[in-house]
């Protein structure tokens, strides 16, 4: 459910454009400004969209939107955990087809905007950093085959076949990672078209829940070999948010018995629209209904941006799934253009395990 | 009714009126012109130096124009590098500067500072200027906003110039623009207050005849000033109009100056209201003077007779004191002032006894002496103001001349040779050693290595360039030192230095001194064996031999000097290829020299263009307003020259003496003219340009261009002479001769 996050940043780039990158958020939060979003000849997936590999890794420029997403639960050699974030967005400004030739560089086109986002949790600690390009510059830009995502000289490469390199820094942090991706991709939702409200909008939504993942991280100064198992997710749509939409909960799960289980809930009380996905320890994909998740924050956290719930409670009785989710301490903000929360969480109940979370509209910010 | 009766002395004499409106019209013009280029390119360093603050400009090595693969390449590799497009968009060579807000983003975090607002007052989006820049001249340039950043192969820091006091230099040069355009104020005020005066002389008797039906004296001085005042705002207006037409007009090689002597091009900035209040501000403060004389109740003598030239001495002395002890160019320019101020007040004493009759002197010559005697009393303003357009003029142009002179002579030496190499990056110029010297194909040759190296004083260091080369060969031996020890390039081959003028000034440099200098970080303790000329380079240089440098040194720039043999044009694509063959690369950057010469010939020329052009206009303003004011006062005395022909000079006898009469009167006042363009030549040359710009000029006159301003000034005289005799005669009356006035 990183979508409504990624959906409201992206949507927010144009803005920071006009004001030079220091604009402040504006009032109706990331929901509303990924509504009020320009969609005028930007393509709307539908159910019956498929998604088409290895050409949907790639870049669509006919969409608005989309976003190549990785959280990390790792551990340093001295068994220490470690988590950690990398995120690339893309917001067309004007649509194009996939087959249409892009602009030409030396008109430094504004035809999409990207933006990066790469953090480090680590002992109670947390680092972060974002950069912005314009696209069709070659600052950044996304291809299929090979597999290559980058911003600068943030990217994700494939270096072989089967396999990635990951890297990226920022103030007092940097990694250097070798990704092996394992196991199935996972498409949510119908075929990978994943319903964001109850009227039908949504996105194309598909993931890798299974990357193993070595290297290096430096904090401070400090190297750390570390290993452990990623969590990619590819997402793209031109809108899908109710602008009363704001804010939501996003978990993506790695549990002991095998199982993976991804859960995302938009909006507060009634009006809450739920979702998510458990992948049996089988391997068999089964998507949830809305009906079928109950999630409901246990214990908040005073954080200096305000009150966020940082332990939950998620039942999904018809999977006999009962887990408690709880962030390690310490403050995981992602102090950005648009603020919000992005941690590692430990998983307990009727199975343990561990995984992200990211919740938007929380504290201080929209 | 009042008012009617009052403006019927303009019904009466519309040439006063137009000369008055011309002269308040092209004042303002010429003001408002220099206001709006100076005002806007230092509204431009401004924004630039803003932005840009901390920021260094990339260059590659290869001397190629970047581009935005450049960019993109740069910042894959993890350098905050960002992208600054400049497009000229008007025609008076005005640019915006084209960013791209998202890729600022790092440098945001690199410094402090905020955002430009991209309302094209000078900054656009990079992809509007992009857009811009397909029909219009362009330059992208790449700036890395983190210092710490390492360069990647290939790349290299242009000097940062901040360090240099570029800012610093371009505001002198801007602010002799301002000096300039103020010397124009002044001369256009005595232009106007003397065609104001000489009206209201002429309208006494109307005035009295409308005192004694019973005006009051107060109305009346009212409605003067008011009609003052909209002559005022008449000529304000349009005068503004066509001074920002004439900033438009001169912008473009203003601006290319700018940017080819301080790195600072001229952007589109918001034109505020502040130019124009100021020009107005300017222009009422020139009519007040004119008013003033309304405001007394009555004329009074001076209480102290012969005050003017008592004031105008003591102005001289003060003024020459001063400029020679002058230390900023404020002062320079106060002095400067004092002195023509000075020159002004002293200058109709001095001429009224130039012009007094010898004893023994022809009735005629009497006669013609005696009259020039009165016009010059009447025409003194007028007078003083050409006398200082004048001035200026000769001074501009021996400023100009001698800077061109010593400049072609100075390029001339620097541009020794026939062709100019860049040596490819990586490679080392013995690699080529055999190729030049194969006699055929080289005459002679000297490398050029350019870097930079700090110079240490105390615990503070700064940056320099240097150059070093091969101070063997003839080609650099024949360079003109200003000022060196004994046998300077024999000191400079066991280790001595030649620093450049602008580092001599600045750290009171001369040939023995001792320096500390740091090369590649190196400290060394070197000579001074000599200053030389270095004209239009804002830096401090150090220039060593070759020999000298650091093994290991890195220049940021190496080049070849070649000579060809005496038939080398044919070789020339020989000694190329075979240059690129033996360091197997292609496309090697070779320019000749003689279009380096040309190039730079045609920036000195635009950096001039605007000096000259405003001296001239000046001159021209001054010519047609003493043109007109002598007009209207010899034509105020006709009736008194057409006595000439009851004593029996008729017909071309008759205008041979008007002719004399006109020419001698334009002679004293060229006669004035001469010492006070010498005197600000030198001032110029001398004491204000060295201030400005840390080098000084010889000082030269050129009598031949002092012979072109006088035959320009016959002409004139011949003008009114010849206009004066095709003029109706009046009738002489009998009441006219008794009364002995003049109309």
């Amino acid at each position: 459910m990183k979508m409504n996050l990624l959906f409201a940043l992206l949507a927010v780039i144009p803005v920071a454009t006009l004001v030079g990158c220091s604009g402040e958020p504006s009032d109706t939060g990331f929901a509303g400004l990924a509504a009020q979003g320009q969609q005028e000849g930007f393509r709307q997936p539908a159910p019956g969209d498929l998604v088409r590999l290895p050409a949907d890794w790639g870049a669509h420029p006919e969409y608005r939107i989309e976003w190549w997403y990785l959280t990390a639960n790792l551990e340093t050699a001295a068994g220490q955990p470690l988590g950690l974030q990398w995120t690339q967005f893309r917001q067309g400004l004007e649509p194009r087809s996939t087959d249409d030739p892009a602009p030409k560089a030396s008109l430094w086109p504004l035809h999409s905007a990207w933006m990066a986002h790469g953090a480090v949790s680590f002992g109670g600690q947390h680092w972060f950093d974002e950069r912005f390009a314009r696209g069709d510059t070659g600052q950044a830009g996304a291809t299929a085959a090979p597999l290559q995502v980058w911003l600068d000289h943030w990217q994700l490469m494939e270096v072989a076949d089967g396999q990635w390199q990951l890297s990226a820094s920022g103030d007092g942090w940097s990694y250097e990672l070798a990704l092996v991706p394992e196991g199935q991709v996972v498409r949510h939702g119908e075929q990978g078209f994943s319903a964001k409200t109850p009227d039908g909008q949504g996105s194309m939504y598909f993931s890798l829940t299974d990357i193993a993942i070595e290297g290096e991280v430096v904090l401070d100064g400090q190297s750390h070999s570390v290993s452990g198992l990623g969590w990619l997710d590819r997402e793209w749509s031109s809108r899908f948010l109710r602008s009363d939409q704001r804010g939501w909960d996003w978990f993506a799960l790695r549990l002991d018995d095998g199982s993976r289980l991804m859960v995302f809930r938009v909006g507060d009380g009634d009006n809450a629209y739920r979702s998510g996905t458990w992948v049996d320890p089988q391997g068999q994909v089964h998507s949830l209904a809305s009906d079928e998740i109950d999630l409901a924050a246990l214990d908040y956290r005073e954080i200096n941006q305000g009150r966020v719930p940082v332990a939950w409670q998620l039942d999904i009785p018809d999977r006999g799934l009962s887990l408690e989710i709880r962030a390690p301490l310490g403050t995981y903000w992602n102090e950005g253009l648009y603020p919000y929360w992005e941690s590692p969480v430990s998983v307990s109940g009727s199975v343990d395990g561990s995984g992200y979370m990211e919740l938007t509209g929380y504290g201080g910010g929209p | 009714m009042l008012l009617r009766a009052i403006l019927s002395h303009y019904r009466r004499h519309p040439m006063q009126l137009l000369a008055l409106w011309a002269i308040l019209t092209l004042a303002t013009a010429l003001w408002s012109g220099v206001w709006t280029l100076t005002d806007q390119a230092r509204d431009s360093m401004q924004v630039g130096d803003r932005q840009l603050a901390g920021q260094q400009l990339l260059a590659r090595q290869d001397g190629a124009e970047v581009t935005v693969e450049d960019f993109a390449t740069l910042r894959r590799q993890g350098l905050c590098v960002v992208p600054w497009l400049e497009v000229v968009v008007g025609s008076g060579g005005a640019r915006v500067i084209g960013v791209d807000p998202l890729a600022m983003s790092c440098a945001d975090s690199a410094r402090s500072g905020t955002a430009p607002a991209l309302d094209g007052e000078p900054f656009v989006d990079i992809a509007e200027a992009a857009g811009l820049a397909l029909k219009r001249p362009s330059r992208l340039r790449l700036y890395l906003a983190r210092e710490t950043d390492r360069l990647p192969e290939g790349w290299r820091r242009q000097p940062d110039p901040s360090a240099l006091d570029t800012g610093e230099l371009a505001d002198s040069f801007l602010l002799n623009l301002n000096a300039l355009a103020v010397l124009v104020v002044l001369v256009s005020a005595l232009l106007i207050r003397s065609v104001y005066t000489l009206g209201l002389a002429q309208r006494r008797h109307g005035l009295q005849l409308l005192e004694r039906y019973g005006v009051q004296r107060r109305r009346l001085r009212r409605y003067l000033l008011l009609e003052l005042g909209v002559l005022a705002l008449l000529g304000a207006l349009p005068g503004h109009g066509l001074g920002l037409l004439l900033a438009e007009m001169l912008g473009a090689g203003f601006g290319a100056a700018m940017d080819n002597l301080f790195d600072t091009g001229l952007l589109q900035t918001s034109r505020s209201v502040t130019g124009f209040l100021v020009t107005l501000g300017v222009m009422t403060l020139v009519v007040a003077w004119c008013g003033l004389d309304l405001l007394k109740v009555r004329r009074e003598q001076s209480f102290i007779p012969g005050w003017k030239p008592m004031a105008g001495f003591t102005m001289l002395v003060a003024g020459v004191v001063l400029v020679l002890v002058a230390g900023s160019l404020v002062v320079a320019f106060l002095a400067t002032a004092l002195l023509l101020a000075g020159a002004g007040l002293i200058t109709p004493w001095l001429l009224q006894r130039l012009v007094l009759p010898h004893r023994d002197a022809s009735p005629l010559h009497l006669w013609r002496r005696r009259e020039l005697g009165v016009l010059m009393r009447r025409l003194a303003l007028p007078l003083v103001a050409l006398q200082l357009a004048a001035g200026t003029v000769i001074a501009v142009h021996a400023l100009v001349h001698t800077f061109e002179g010593t400049f072609n002579q100075w390029l001339g030496q620097r541009l020794a040779g026939d062709l100019f190499v860049e040596v490819p990056d990586g490679k080392n110029i013995s690699t080529v050693a055999s190729v030049l010297s194969q006699g055929h194909l080289v005459d002679s040759w000297h490398p050029v290595e350019r870097g930079q190296v700090a110079l240490v004083d105390g615990d503070q260091t700064h940056i320099l360039d240097l150059m070093a080369t091969d101070t063997r060969s003839p080609l650099v031996r024949e360079w003109s030192l200003l000022h060196a020890s004994e046998a300077p390039w024999r000191a400079v081959r066991k280790g001595a230095v030649l620093v450049n003028e602008q580092l001599a000034r600045r750290r009171g440099l001369a040939p023995g001194s001792r320096v500390s200098i740091l090369v590649e970080g190196e400290r060394r303790q070197v000579t001074v064996a000599g200053i030389y000329a270095d004209y239009g380079r804002p830096s401090g240089e150090v220039l060593m031999d070759v020999a000298f440098l650091p093994s290991g040194y890195e220049p940021g720039f190496r080049s070849l000097t070649i000579t060809l043999p005496a038939s080398g044009n044919s070789r020339q694509a020989s000694l190329v290829s075979a240059l690129e063959q033996a360091w197997q690369v292609n496309g090697l950057q070779v320019r000749d020299n003689a279009t380096v010469h040309r190039i730079a010939n045609r920036i000195f020329r635009q950096t001039f263009t605007l000096t000259r052009a405003i001296s001239y206009l000046t001159l021209g303003l001054a010519v047609v307003a003493l043109l007109l004011t002598g007009w209207v006062v010899l034509g105020s005395r006709h009736w008194y020259y057409q006595l000439l022909t009851t004593w029996g000079l008729a017909g071309k006898a008759w205008f041979h003496v008007m002719l004399r009469l006109t020419t001698e009167l334009m002679l004293v006042i060229w006669l004035a003219a001469v010492p006070t363009g010498i005197a600000l030549t030198w001032v110029l040359v001398q004491r204000i340009n060295p201030l400005a710009f840390g080098w000084s000029l010889p000082m030269a006159v050129y009598p031949g261009f002092w012979l072109e301003l006088m035959a320009l000034l016959a002409l004139s005289a011949l003008i009114v002479a010849g206009a004066f005799y095709l003029r109706a005669p009046s009738q002489v009356s009998a009441p006219d001769l008794a009364t002995g006035e003049e109309r």
